[in-house]
């Protein structure tokens, strides 16, 4: 019985531990994002790179699966609310789905598959061939050159994207409302813009914020903590991406709960 | 005729003890060995331009030019665009020594070369290398104690410290 109890009562102070130590590593990420000195010449040849591999390069192939995607599942969504008689409800119930739920958690779901683990594998390489440690002998700090960019360029990818991926489902929502309810482009806009508040986009842009963010620290953590074997990388972004996911569900649950209240 | 400093010691695990006690100071030394890489997502010219973009806060074509300086005088200038993967040991430790030497007011520690770079003519390559960078009198070099007759019978001038 006293094993058990030492058996759990090691687990919650694990636990425990590396929540304080990942908390202490945003804090410190956070700092430093507001500070002058963070921004030398070598970080933002980074983060430009960074900015093309993670919004850039991406771009084609996030537009086609945006429009196919994303149109069928807000013709979906339009063929629901005909078929439960809320057609007058149609611009609020569009508009709700796409900016607040949808687009943000799609985009944030791509970038964590596409860069996530790309920056989680990038971050256990350095770290298990000697690259970090290199980088601390030459006093050049790996919050400033290395992690800084990677999430900065995380909070633009996922916030440009998720307003891109609205726009895209927009369009793909005017198809199928012309298609389904003879809807003409005028009456669409018009339906749209009475219902967008503000709000809606404030809202988009402050989940895709939290999304880019988690999707950046949480890899590059994890990549950091790889111990120094190569048989340890697989490990570690298995490990950094089941906290990413969990992350972003939190995220989105957090999100929904400070809707309803 | 200027000359530099070599430390012998009886086991790796007295070397690196030392070595962690004379770096503990807060950059005072930089060290050139096989727990320092280049970094493998930045080719060669990039690698060595790092130091003075972070440091000196120059901007990327002033910090390259310094980097392509560097790398002619070694005659190394068609590396610039290679990455670290594709160079031999020899052609990496010199560009090591180069990064290294771009730390301005530092002691350069090379540790363990002939263990590194297992060459017939690497200590002679290290010591032309320090003299073309004319780094000689900022750098330390911390070796075992076996290859201390290789020093001697490679007549190379040194200051041994005991």
């Amino acid at each position: 019985m006293t094993r058990v109890f030492e058996y759990l009562g090691e687990i919650t102070l694990n636990f425990l531990s590396d929540v304080y130590e990942a908390l202490r590593f945003s804090y410190l990420c956070i700092t430093h994002l507001f500070l002058p000195n963070s921004y030398h010449p070598a970080m933002k040849s980074i983060l430009i790179k960074q900015i093309y591999f993670t919004v850039i390069q991406i771009l084609p192939s996030f537009l086609l699966l945006g429009f196919f995607f994303g149109s069928l599942i807000i013709g979906y969504v339009i063929t629901l609310a005909i078929n439960y008689e809320l057609s007058n409800q149609i611009g609020s119930i569009i508009i709700g789905f796409v900016f607040n739920e949808f687009a943000p958690l799609f985009t944030a779901f791509l970038i964590a598959l596409r860069s996530g683990a790309a920056v989680n594998t990038e971050i256990a390489v350095m770290q298990v061939s000697g690259e970090l440690n290199a980088l601390k002998e030459f006093n050049i700090g790996l919050i400033d050159y290395l992690f800084l960019p990677r999430i900065i360029s995380g909070v633009i990818s996922v916030v440009t994207l998720s307003l891109i991926f609205a726009m895209i489902m927009l369009v793909g929502g005017y198809l199928f409302s012309l298609l389904y309810m003879n809807m003409s482009l005028n009456t669409y806009m018009y339906t749209l813009f009475s219902s967008i508040e503000i709000e809606n986009l404030l809202y988009l842009v402050g989940k895709s914020m939290a999304f880019g963010f988690v999707i950046m620290l949480i890899p590059i953590y994890s990549g950091l903590r790889t111990i120094k074997a190569f048989n340890a990388i697989p490990i570690a972004v298995l490990k950094g991406m089941v906290r990413l996911f969990i992350a972003i569900f939190i995220i989105e649950v957090l999100s929904l709960w400070l809707r309803l209240i | 005729m200027a000359s530099f400093n070599i430390k012998f010691f009886t086991d790796i695990v007295l070397l690196e003890s030392y070595y962690k006690s004379i770096s503990r100071e807060y950059g005072t030394h930089v060290a050139v060995s096989p727990h320092t890489p280049l970094l493998s997502n930045l080719n060669i010219i990039e690698n060595i331009a790092l130091i003075e973009e972070v440091h000196e806060r120059y901007e990327r074509e002033k910090s390259h030019a310094n980097a392509l300086e560097k790398l002619k005088k070694l005659n190394l200038q068609d590396l610039q665009t290679k990455r670290p993967s594709q160079c031999s040991d020899l052609e990496l430790f010199s560009l090591s020594l180069i990064r290294a030497s771009m730390m301005r007011y530092v002691t350069i520690t090379v540790i363990t070369p002939l263990v590194q770079y297992q060459s017939e003519n690497s200590l002679e390559h290290l010591f032309k290398v320090l003299n073309i960078l004319d780094v000689k009198e900022r750098t330390i070099v911390l070796d075992l104690s076996l290859y201390e007759n290789d020093y001697k019978d490679k007549g190379i001038t040194c200051n041994i410290i005991r």
